[in-house]
């Protein structure tokens, strides 16, 4: 049943992480089709400005945090934790990670009110004759918020049940040296 | 009780360091002391999209509204304030554009009302002008010339075959200062708090227009409708000096003393156009345009009747035209000109 | 509760909270919350929740982080910059603590190159930490070498805390710029300085690395012939700022591109390495920005609990004193910059400091380098170090962060020194501006 969770939450994480770095890809060309049209062809794309902060930067600063979260790699500090004993160590993880869960499902719920009313409203930004239309990329917000949220809350389920099964492997960004 | 007005215009600003603590000062004197005003500005509270949310939400309790950041929910007093009105008097942007919100346009107040939100005290900015590295004095020179404009100045040098670029203001001093673009638009002020008159400095002595963009005071409903009778009427009597005060002291007489102090001191030249005529008749070629193209902007986003406070916007600014010559900069009596013409009149109960 | 109170309480909870292992993210997040909660009410505490995180990620202006960070990335994985690690590691494997010292001088090579010290310390950390530790450098050495030299970026420009500085101080953006280079060069030369003392005293900190081939005088020349890469990458982006083709914000993705047009040209770049370029980026984006938008909401709570007028209140008294305002300003960055994000520094600060500095008529431009190296001593110092976080993140579980910060705080001794230097003398600011004019 863990297991089960555990591998389609790893799934989805991931495939967050993949629209991300699609959005990262494609903002690095938008805004380098900009440069060059304006001082190339003197005629300058109209959103690349709008389109960056709504959906690029949107995507890229909120789609990765459910896998973040899943292989705890969101910046922590070890200043005590690293000299008490397993028990003690297990009970506080469970405390930062219950805090985790309330505040995710906080920012969930209210990303959620959020993305809604601008739906709702039809939210967009001015752009040069005209508007471009922002609000879909509120719903990234709640989106992540929730995998990160379900995240948390295996975590949570895991510390209180050590033995359902073997804790997810830590990925480790440093390069072999 | 003390009540929190963010402000996303850096502190230095006329309108923190003078206009907005004149207001309160005059709400606080007269409701006694009951309703006292809390300013923190620089955008320490909210950003200036982020603004019409925060007050709507009651995280601050009033703020600096920019319409045209938000057209989707304030889409008539965007469309009204994002009109260029030709020449060069924001004493006539300003007042006409308070009496149209206040008096003329119901689906103005209907608009903010839906955003849980009162507004007044709508002040006017600056002419936008031309400013260039080399002199621009004939029109025909605008073909192909690389200009960073926005809004309404923007659909002019377009008309007039400029390429125009929307780069942030702050990024504009870069390009204009290694040619990356030949001109920005923008009013006088910029030339010394975004530093364009280092780089540029030739400003083409045209009025591209000005407008009335900004509503100064924007309160939450609900804390206005705590308010008692007295204590809205205070407001209503004070608003006119923060639109008076910041028109007047900071875009008549303060953009002047910095075009000045920029043309004697920094090398900055005002360039007369060559042909006055032939501006003139680009900004009527534009002016035709901007009235349909208002519309239907307006419309697409399901204002009934645009047709109705643009012909209110038209009457008033020929009524505010005449005023402001008796007005002149006299900032007191722009002021009571404002309560008499347009607060005293607001039936409380449309708001 | 008064409004001081309330700020240290909430001070004091983000410190518990992050000893106890929250992530830092969760910890500002959830004390700003409670903080709003006692300070207005809970529906102005959920309401913080709803917009502050959007429109702090949906910003232009700070688009330039993940595309440095890529630049960065893609300088790494493709090889790019190894050449030039291998280069100054030649001609530096006879100093004391040679590896850490040629770290520390292609930062500030690449600071050239690269606006923001967080960028830095990302492509810097991926490239050198590694081949310090193969080498037996001590790990805090190691890590912290990189950390502090990260910020060297954002003293040389481009910067992108000078571009924000110039915007809320109304001041001359391309004279901030031009200020920064040799301060930006002096912190680099009191890093270098302290590494090799260190060094030479403790030998135990970076066992000697001696070269090993033949010809060494050959294998340097040959090195230098390989970093050609870089070398049209960095002065492809002065270039391109300094000849009006890009803005300072748009000049890390147009960084990236040449970047990766350089590695594609050199058969350097697969579909799989880039995708880990822009993986690594994107991640440590999302690291950093699920911190910074807690840090703007605790931002925002001090700015409601009055902490601008508190800073009034503390330094107007001395409003007489030059020096004195400088003395209580510096520590009042110190303080701030252990726990606020540099732009949240910003919107505290300048509304009280700059009004106050233009009557005095202190020069705004040797101001802004002052108060860039603060928040760059800000980003080094615990609990919220952004340039110790993104190290940490490089170099994943192996290295806890308390060593990273041990590591760092031998370069802020030397900071100390620098900030010093830079009061005394404002001339090593203002010189180069004024040649400018
Ligand atoms: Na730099
Ligand atoms: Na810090």
């Amino acid at each position: 049943m863990i297991r089960t969770l555990d591998s389609v939450l790893e799934w989805w994480s991931r495939a967050l992480m993949a629209v991300a770095i699609i959005a990262g890809f494609a903002m690095m060309i938008h805004i380098s089709i900009d440069i060059v049209a304006r001082t190339v062809f003197n005629s300058p794309l109209r959103t690349t400005n709008q389109m960056v902060a709504g959906y690029y930067m949107i995507a890229a600063a909120f789609l990765p945090i459910a896998l973040l979260g899943k292989r705890d790699d969101h910046i922590s500090a070890d200043v005590f934790t690293e000299f008490m004993s397993p028990g003690v160590r297990r009970a506080l993880d469970g405390f930062t990670t219950l805090l985790g869960i309330l505040y995710l499902g906080a920012f969930t719920w209210q990303s959620w009110i959020s993305a809604d009313r601008r739906m709702n409203q039809g939210e967009v930004l001015e752009i040069p004759g005209g508007y471009l239309t922002v609000w879909p990329g509120r719903w990234l917000l709640p989106i992540a918020g929730a995998s990160l949220f379900l995240c948390f809350l295996l975590r949570f389920i895991r510390i209180l049940t050590p033995g359902a099964g073997p804790d997810e492997d830590h990925h480790n960004r440093m390069p072999e040296a | 009780e003390t009540y929190t007005y963010g402000s996303w215009v850096p502190a230095s600003d006329y309108i923190n360091s003078d206009a907005l603590p004149e207001v309160f000062r005059r709400v606080d004197e007269e409701t006694n002391g009951e309703v006292q005003w809390e300013l923190i500005a620089g955008g320490q509270l909210a950003g200036g999209v982020e603004t019409f949310a925060a007050i709507q939400d009651g995280l601050m309790d009033a703020g600096v509204a920019a319409a045209n950041y938000v057209p989707n929910l304030l889409p008539s007093i965007a469309t009204l304030y994002g009109l260029a009105v030709p020449g060069d008097d924001p004493v006539a942007a300003a007042g006409a554009a308070n009496e149209v919100m206040m008096l003329h346009c119901p689906s103005c107040l209907e608009e903010t009302r839906n955003l849980n939100q009162v507004p007044m005290g709508g002040y006017a900015s600056a002419p936008y002008m031309l400013i260039c590295r080399d002199p621009i004095t004939r029109v025909d020179q605008l073909q192909g010339l690389r200009v960073r404009a926005s809004g309404a100045p923007l659909n002019i040098m377009e008309m007039a075959g400029a390429s125009t670029v929307s780069v942030s203001l702050a990024d504009t001093v870069s390009l204009l200062q290694r040619g990356g673009v030949d001109c920005t638009t923008g009013i006088g002020d910029w030339l010394k708090t975004f530093g364009y008159g280092d780089f540029a400095k030739n400003v083409t002595d045209f009025s591209l227009g000005v407008s009335s963009p900004i509503v100064g005071l924007m309160i939450n409903r609900d804390v206005w409708n705590g308010f008692t009778e007295e204590q809205k009427m205070a407001h209503l009597r004070a608003a006119p000096w923060l639109s008076a005060m910041h028109t007047i002291n900071n875009f008549v007489i303060g953009t002047n003393e910095t075009l000045e102090d920029q043309i004697a001191n920094n090398g900055v030249k005002m360039v007369a156009p060559e042909n006055p005529e032939e501006w003139q008749a680009m900004m009527d070629r534009y002016l035709e345009e901007q009235r349909t193209t208002a519309i239907e902007m307006a419309s697409n986003f399901g204002v009934e009747d645009p047709e109705a406070f643009l012909d209110a916007y038209d009457e008033a600014l020929i009524k505010w035209g005449k005023l402001s010559e008796e007005i002149g900069t006299d900032v007191d009596k722009f002021a009571e000109t404002l309560w008499e013409e347009v607060y005293s009149k607001v039936d409380l109960s449309t708001l | 509760m008064d409004g001081l109170t309330l700020s240290l309480v909430c001070l004091g909870g983000v410190l518990a909270l992050i000893a106890i292992r929250t992530p830092i993210g969760v910890a500002l997040g959830v004390v700003s919350f409670l903080g709003f909660w006692e300070l207005r009410n809970f529906n102005v505490a959920l309401g913080q929740m709803r917009e502050v995180p959007y429109y702090f990620a949906a910003n232009w202006d700070l688009s330039a982080i993940p595309m440095f960070l890529l630049m960065g990335s893609i300088v790494y994985v493709s090889g790019i910059a190894t050449s030039l690690f291998h280069a100054a590691r030649l001609w530096l494997s006879g100093l004391p603590g040679g590896l850490a010292v040629a770290a520390n001088i292609a930062s500030a090579g690449f600071a050239a190159g690269c606006g923001s010290s967080v960028a830095a310390a990302a492509a810097m950390g991926r490239l050198a930490i590694p081949e310090m530790l193969k080498a037996g450098y001590e790990k805090g050495l190691a890590t912290g070498v990189v950390a502090s030299a990260g910020t060297i970026a954002a003293l040389i420009p481009p910067s992108i805390l000078m571009v924000l500085y110039g915007i809320f101080a109304e001041t001359s953006i391309a004279s901030l710029l031009i200020a920064g280079i040799i301060p930006g060069l002096l912190t680099a030369g009191a890093y270098t300085a302290m590494i090799m003392i260190r060094c030479k005293l403790n030998p135990a900190l970076s066992p000697a690395a001696p070269y090993e081939g033949t010809d060494l005088s050959r294998e340097r020349w040959k090195s230098l012939r390989e970093i050609w890469p870089l070398i049209v990458l960095v002065f492809g982006v002065i270039g391109g700022l300094y000849g009006g083709i890009v803005t300072p914000t748009e000049a890390g993705a147009a960084g990236s591109v040449l970047a990766l047009l350089i590695a594609v040209v050199q058969r350097r770049m697969t579909f799989l390495k880039l995708w880990e370029a822009v993986r690594d980026a994107i991640m440590t984006t999302a690291q950093i920005f699920f911190v910074g938008m807690g840090a703007l909401m605790f931002t925002r709570l001090l700015s409601f609990s009055g902490a601008s007028q508190m800073l009034t209140d503390l330094v107007a008294p001395l409003a007489l004193d030059p020096v004195l305002i400088v003395l209580a300003m510096s520590v009042i960055y110190l303080i701030l910059g252990m726990f606020l994000d540099p732009i949240g520094i910003m919107l505290i600060t300048m509304p009280v400091f700059i009004p106050l500095l233009k009557a005095l008529d202190f020069d705004l431009i040797w101001y802004g380098v002052l108060v860039v190296k603060f928040i760059e001593v800000g980003m080094l110092t615990p609990p919220l170090g952004f340039n110790v976080f993104v190290v940490k993140g490089v170099v994943g579980k192996t290295i806890p962060l308390t060593t990273i910060f041990r590591g760092v705080g031998w370069f802020l001794l030397c900071d100390l020194v620098v900030v010093i230097l830079l009061v005394s003398f404002p001339g090593i600011s203002l010189w180069l501006p004024s040649l400018m004019n």
